[in-house]
């Protein structure tokens, strides 16, 4: 375990991970700066929500494109057949790999979460954003790491995982819409499916919401359900990749 | 090589050329009224299309949303004047923000500092209908904003019923930090209007509710108002 975790951030490291995502995310807070400082009023306010939300961005796709990218390397190197011949399990395998680009999540956000701290206007607030942040990468590099391991390419995971992004982040408006929607037409059929959708993707939008580094976090019981949603999601995700990898012949 | 090249090709080859050059210029000429709108504000997105936008993040878009509000009609050096701005697509834009956060002071401030000045005075009341709408909405944190909402109809707007209107809305309020001043503007407005008798019982009414909570220079003035209404009462009356 330790030796695969050491391994992820080494490859990190030598990815260039760190210092590009940081270079861009200066980039981002520079910006969220120069724009929130052009705010008539509330000037910290909107800088914060501004590099919150870059942040937020920066950090997910980081997390995508370096991990669809380790994993098709994997494969190409034949690197993953070497890991698997030792005495490790595949499902022990993915959690140690899970487990390796989480410690990557963690390690990017800590100075990200720090920096957002800075312009924060409630702490609480601030608080619950990066715990929640955390908990939203930890769901995306789950799903980032089935995709690697079920198309082993870079290219189409990185795809899949960020339609699945879009659509964790989308869905409450998706439901907002089908709610509205008449049962007639093609709407028999694309109302139910989009209902079907909804209870098998995550509610993203709930995550890391700028709106409480402003005006502080929602009731409790919302923290409950984002840590149960990502306690069960990761579930479903790494059992889902053992499943996929179980069936691979090397 | 050359052989291929005979002169009745080279003649299909250029009357080719011409008729593309040719087909090209009509088809401009035919759509050159086909322009891009230049407008001053965007257009407005839908409420479901704004949901849409904000990818699961209202609050991210409410201040990019606000922020290109704020800097409409300034492109390049240009600055488009505010009488030039289409009100009606102003108050929409402002609606559709205050839609993404009751909460914030933006949209209220832009539409009283900036977009209330504007040099077309009638376009000034929507404005101040709005602001009316916005502070409805959480009334414990903007109530303040209803001052500056009397202040355009009174000295902007010269329609001291709408002040009226706002300062009522004001006086419904009942928070700790309301000072005096705030709960008499109907009184105040009223006075202006020459309603004195009205004027003179909404600050009696408000006297006998809050009176004991004046600081004791506001309790001489309020006396003071009340008498001084008392007596133009009374000169109206006596008016031949």
């Amino acid at each position: 375990m330790i030796a695969t975790l050491r391994f992820v951030l080494l490859t990190a490291l030598r990815d260039r991970l760190f210092a590009g995502l940081f270079a861009l995310v200066a980039v981002g807070f520079a910006m969220a700066i120069y724009l929130g400082d052009a705010a008539l009023v509330e000037k910290g306010q909107t800088t914060v929500v501004y590099a919150g939300g870059a942040a937020r961005t920066i950090l997910i796709l980081g997390l995508i494109i370096f991990q669809a990218f380790h994993i098709q390397r994997l494969y190409e190197t034949r690197e993953i057949e070497a890991v698997l011949s030792r005495a490790i399990s595949r499902e022990a395998f993915i959690v140690a790999y899970w487990a390796g680009f989480a410690l990557v999540a963690v390690l990017l956000a800590a100075p990200i979460i720090a920096l957002v701290f800075l312009f924060q206007s409630s702490l609480e607030g601030a608080v619950w954003w990066a715990l929640s942040l955390v908990l939203e990468a930890f769901i995306v590099i789950a799903f980032a790491m089935f995709a690697g391991i079920t198309l082993e390419k870079a290219v189409p995971a990185v795809f899949a995982t960020l339609g699945f992004y879009g659509l964790s982040r989308l869905m409450s408006f998706f439901m907002s819409i089908s709610e509205g929607t008449s049962l007639d037409g093609v709407n028999v059929i694309t109302v139910p499916l989009s209902e079907l959708v909804a209870l098998l993707v995550p509610r993203l939008d709930l995550f890391a919401q700028t709106r409480w580094l402003v005006y502080g976090p929602g009731d409790i019981d919302s923290l409950v359900i984002l840590i149960g949603q990502t306690v069960l999601y990761i579930g479903l995700l790494l059992f889902a990749a053992m499943f996929d990898l179980r069936r691979k012949r090397f | 090589m050359r052989k291929r090249l005979n002169l009745r090709k080279i003649w299909v080859f250029n009357v080719l050329l011409i008729g593309f050059a040719v087909g090209q210029a009509t088809l401009s000429w035919a759509i050159r009224d086909v322009r891009p709108t230049l407008g001053i504000l965007p257009d407005l997105p839908q409420q479901q299309a704004a949901d849409a936008l904000a990818f699961g993040d209202q609050q991210f878009l409410y201040r990019y949303l606000a922020l290109t509000l704020q800097n409409a009609g300034d492109n390049g050096g240009r600055v488009t004047p505010l009488k030039n701005y289409d009100y009606a697509k102003v108050v929409a834009w402002l609606r559709l923000l205050d839609g993404l956060d009751h909460d914030s002071h933006w949209v209220i401030a832009m539409a009283n500092g900036y977009f209330g000045q504007t040099q077309t005075i009638e376009d000034v009341e929507p404005i101040v209908r709005f602001m009316q709408e916005n502070v409805a909405y959480r009334p414990e944190l903007k109530w303040p904003w209803l001052v500056n909402a009397i202040h355009l109809s009174r000295h902007r707007l010269k329609n001291d019923w709408l002040a009226l209107d706002a300062a009522r809305q004001l006086a419904t309020y009942d928070y700790p930090e309301m000072n005096a001043a705030s709960l008499q503007m109907p009184a105040l407005v009223l006075d202006d209007l020459q309603q004195y008798e009205s004027a003179k019982q909404e600050m009696v009414v408000l006297k006998q509710r809050r009176g004991i909570e004046f600081s004791p220079n506001d309790q001489v003035w309020v006396d003071w108002f009340i008498e001084q209404m008392n007596e133009f009462v009374r000169d109206t009356k006596n008016l031949p």
